[in-house]
């Protein structure tokens, strides 16, 4: 999957799953956590399908909210941290 | 440069802002104490002038500070049972204690739980600025309302540095005179700046106040003599009124917070004293409490009166007082426990 | 205000003119540093090598685990803070399991080092970012500036090394107009704290602590009024302490994460403990709840994950049973909003949006105001007592009418003014520049007077014994 593809099905995924409105307005950029939209609950479900998406093993140690706060720095996060499955 | 306009805004801030301390200052007396919104309030507001001198007003408060029926502080008498009066002047009265912590409040309760039982009550005499002269010509109205069986006799030799001349005319009866219109902020903001002022500051203030006064131009060193022996026939004559009445006096040495040696946090507490007395110098008011002191033990001895020497007993630590001589709660227990141990055996004789 | 406060003030003036002229960054960094270690030498003198050895110790050991992420020494790292809270928190409290013993009579005289639980907390989360693979890397003297740092170093906010350091880094940021936000932060916190102290110490000299002393049977007023006035006490004392060292902050250009966002406005569990204690809220969340609920990938463990953090929400006070069930009950609360939620999800909404708003907020406030019991009471038979009341209805009244009106009087006044803040358009920035004048000004020398010539007569600062 090239790297828009993978934010696009993100986005898509979080409007659907996550904020249940597909009218939402995401961007690759728009703050998720710190602006409250995402709360720490759903973050889980969100780490487990960026793990889905990419396909890395995203330790849980290894990760913070505020580096998932926008869809462009999960994938950065991922490919920082992720280990292959 | 600031235009007219911001000037006048300004300084309608801070009338505004001032104002509106007044008001809630106004406001807090009224909710807390449930005084007058207007008007004068303060605590001379307790008491009017008659024939004698000041008399408490039955029943009036000023903040914590409730008379009773009699016009004098504490709750109101029970009939029947024994009574010890206590005379002074704002010492007696309790200026600093809590509610309650008085030291006669404090005797009463002393005496109570000794004898294991509500056996006697405290008549607290006392207001500020009593002398012992004002006292005795209290003697015969206090004895026909309460009939105590023993009057405490604690006496104020500062009182004598200044005594009003011997045949001063009486000031005529009625309501005594208040200023038209006070700002009650002004007394909440001094006490607020003697606490944050560095004492130093405080004394050199004071002693520039006592130099301005007219007084202190001529004051001595030394109490002359005679307002000692002043002291000493005032307190016989109260004697005397007691004893016509079937009282029995108890003298009481005055206790100062001053010990054998002063630091400097012990002139300036002199400095302090002498404020209200500027034609004493402050070396005399040791002096002066030391003869007084001896006056009182010798005139004990030459009419048979019982005293208790609280000046050997009380320990001069600071906690115990809250300026030069006025007690703090603790202070205040102390008096009574040593006036309890001096009062009991007399109780039981009488 | 006494003699002590007008030092500290001088000192703040002193460090800020010192800081505003000089131009060599170390040298300010220096002079913080400094006047942070001699504040809390000040407050707490015995302690002052504790937080020392503290700050070097960690420094050190979050530079190893930079060097070499290791799981094992990042957890031996944790296992040392963790056991210098236990040896001064936590261990006194286990005297009480031998009462005998003289070893543990000793045990028990041990006294709480000042602020321990926020810096040893921020030493934790370096640990934790440092493990992480953060960017940010403090020298010697910054780390320490961030542990010690004078307004933060008695009770928080819980800050992070990421927000703080770079800050000590830029060039200095104290401007007039960061004074003037800052004084106002200080001015509302005061209030606040006035408002506090004004409940604390009651009317009548009947206050908040004279309510919960109260023994026999309460009525179900008298433990929603008690209840209500603790809760607004803790909240005003907190929440009017955080805003102050915000304010003292801002004055020197600094920016500290929020720690209260008017929390009893919230309409669920889950909105309250986002702007409740904010900066430990979002700590248990970064390094307690995510890490455990990821660690396995169930739903229901993720509930189970946020009971134990809220559980450890609560021993973070302190070492007790009371502590540790208010913690569950918090938990429990945020999982059943959860369900709730997800149970609603897709229904029809039932009534009108705002009665729906109305009855979420009541809820939550209520259920908010009931965990106080298990805060504040002296014990399980005390807490039980209070819950009784609250939740079995029982007529009496056994709190004095004045006390009673305070309490009603304080929190029906709260509400009105946020309700009137939210409705007035908000044209300049600051908490009351939309008033006019005059009434503003009479809103400043309300505030001095409470602070100035009531808060005198209370006690001291809830948080300070965390």
């Amino acid at each position: 999957m090239d790297h828009s593809a993978s934010h696009a099905s993100m986005i898509e995924y979080l409007k659907t799953e996550i904020l249940r409105d597909p009218d939402a307005e995401i961007e690759p950029h728009t703050p998720l956590v710190s602006s409250g939209l995402i709360d720490s609950f759903s973050l889980i479900q969100v780490v487990q399908e960026l793990e889905k998406i990419t396909a890395l093993r995203i330790p849980a140690s290894k990760v913070a909210p505020r580096d998932l706060d926008t869809v462009s720095q999960m994938f950065a996060t991922a490919a920082r941290v992720g280990m292959p499955r | 440069m600031p235009t007219r306009t911001q000037i006048a805004r300004g300084l309608l801030a801070v009338l505004i802002f001032g104002g509106s301390l007044e008001l809630f200052a106004r406001l807090d007396d009224y909710i807390s104490y449930g005084a007058p919104m207007w008007g004068v309030y303060n605590a001379e507001t307790l008491y009017v002038r008659d024939a004698i001198g000041k008399r408490g007003i039955p029943h009036a408060r000023f903040r914590k500070w409730g008379l009773n029926a009699l016009g004098y502080r504490g709750p109101d008498l029970i009939a029947g049972r024994p009574t010890v009066v206590c005379f002074g002047a704002s010492e007696t009265f309790g200026q600093q204690e809590r509610e309650g912590s008085e030291y006669p409040r404090q005797l009463e309760q002393e005496l109570n739980a000794r004898a294991g039982a509500q056996a006697y009550q405290v008549l607290n005499a006392a207001y500020a600025g009593q002398t012992v002269r004002t006292a005795t010509l209290r003697v015969p109205e206090i004895a026909a309302m309460a009939r105590p069986a023993a009057a405490l006799i604690y006496g104020v030799p500062a009182s004598y540095i200044e005594p009003p001349p011997l045949d001063a005319p009486p000031v005529p009866p009625g309501r005594i005179e208040q200023p038209r219109f006070e700002l009650r902020i002004v007394d909440r903001v001094r006490t607020l700046l003697k606490g944050m002022i560095p004492s130093s500051v405080q004394t050199w203030l004071r002693t520039r106040e006592i130099r301005a006064d007219r007084g202190a131009a001529t004051a001595v060193a030394r109490l002359p003599e005679a307002n000692i022996q002043r002291y000493r026939d005032d307190l016989s004559k109260l004697i005397a009124a007691l004893r016509q009445e079937g009282i029995t006096p108890v003298l009481v040495t005055h206790v100062d917070a001053f010990g054998e040696t002063l630091s400097d946090s012990d002139r300036a507490l002199l400095t302090s004293w002498r404020k209200f007395y500027p034609t004493l110098q402050e070396e005399g008011f040791l002096d002066m409490e030391r003869r007084a002191n001896d006056a009182v033990r010798s005139l004990g001895a030459e009419t048979g009166v019982p005293v208790i020497d609280l000046e050997k007993a009380m320990p001069t630590a600071p906690a115990n007082f809250t300026d030069f001589a006025h007690f703090s709660d603790a202070g205040a227990a102390i008096v009574a426990k040593t006036l309890a141990d001096g009062l009991l055996p007399i109780l039981n004789r009488e | 205000m006494s003699q002590v406060s007008i030092l500290y003030a001088a000192a703040v003036l002193v460090v800020w003119m010192t800081a505003r002229v000089s131009s060599s960054r170390p040298f300010r960094l220096w002079i913080y540093l400094a006047a942070s270690w001699i504040f809390y030498f000040s407050l707490d003198a015995r302690f002052l090598p504790l937080l020392v050895l503290s700050s070097v110790f960690n420094y050190h050991y979050g530079r190893r685990i930079r060097r070499r992420p290791r799981v094992a020494l990042l957890w031996a790292g944790a296992l040392v803070n963790v056991a210098l809270l236990g040896v001064f928190k936590y261990l006194p409290a286990f005297q009480a399991l031998f009462p005998d013993s003289p070893f543990w009579q000793h045990v028990r005289q041990i006294a709480l080092p000042l602020g321990l639980s926020f810096w040893t907390f921020q030493a934790l989360s370096y640990l934790f970012d440092q493990y992480r693979g953060d960017e940010t890397r403090p020298s010697l003297g910054e780390f320490c500036l961030y542990m010690g740092f004078a307004p933060t170093v008695m009770s928080g906010p819980i800050c992070r090394v990421g927000d703080l350091v770079p800050q000590f880094r830029a060039p200095f940021a104290g401007s007039w107009e960061s004074v003037r936000e800052g004084a106002q932060g200080v001015w509302v916190g005061v209030g606040m704290i006035t408002l506090a102290r004004m409940l604390a110490a009651g009317h009548g000299g009947f206050g908040v602590a004279d309510a919960f002393a109260l023994r026999g049977p309460l009525g179900t007023a008298d433990a929603w009024v008690m209840l209500l006035g603790y809760g607004f006490q803790i909240y005003f004392d907190f929440a009017g302490y955080s805003r102050l060292v915000i304010g003292v902050a801002r004055m020197f250009g600094f920016q500290l994460p929020e720690n209260f966002d008017r929390p009893y406005l919230s309409t669920s569990v889950t909105s309250f403990w986002q702007r409740w204690h904010m900066s430990l809220s979002f700590w248990i969340r970064d390094y307690v709840f995510l890490p455990l609920a990821m660690s396995r990938r169930e739903v229901w463990w993720r509930h189970v994950s946020l009971v134990i953090s809220m559980a450890v929400f609560g021993l973070w006070h302190s070492a007790s049973w009371l502590f540790l069930l208010w913690g569950v009950y918090q938990g429990l609360m945020l999982v059943g909003h959860r369900l709730w939620q997800q149970l609603r999800r897709g229904a029809a909404p039932i009534g009108p949006r705002w009665l729906r708003s109305a009855a979420s907020w009541l809820l939550t406030f209520l259920v908010i105001i009931l965990s106080w019991t298990l805060f504040r009471a002296e014990g399980a038979s005390h807490a039980a007592g209070i819950l009784t009341a609250a939740l079995i209805p029982a007529a009496g009244l056994q709190l004095p009418g004045g006390f009673v009106l305070l309490v009603l009087g304080l929190v029906a006044g709260y509400f009105a003014s946020q309700l009137a803040v939210s409705r007035i358009p908000q044209r300049a920035p600051g908490l009351l520049s939309w008033l006019p004048m005059p009434a503003r000004f009479a809103c400043y020398a309300a505030i001095f007077y409470l602070a100035v010539f009531r808060a005198a007569e209370a006690q001291g600062f809830i948080y300070a014994q965390f």
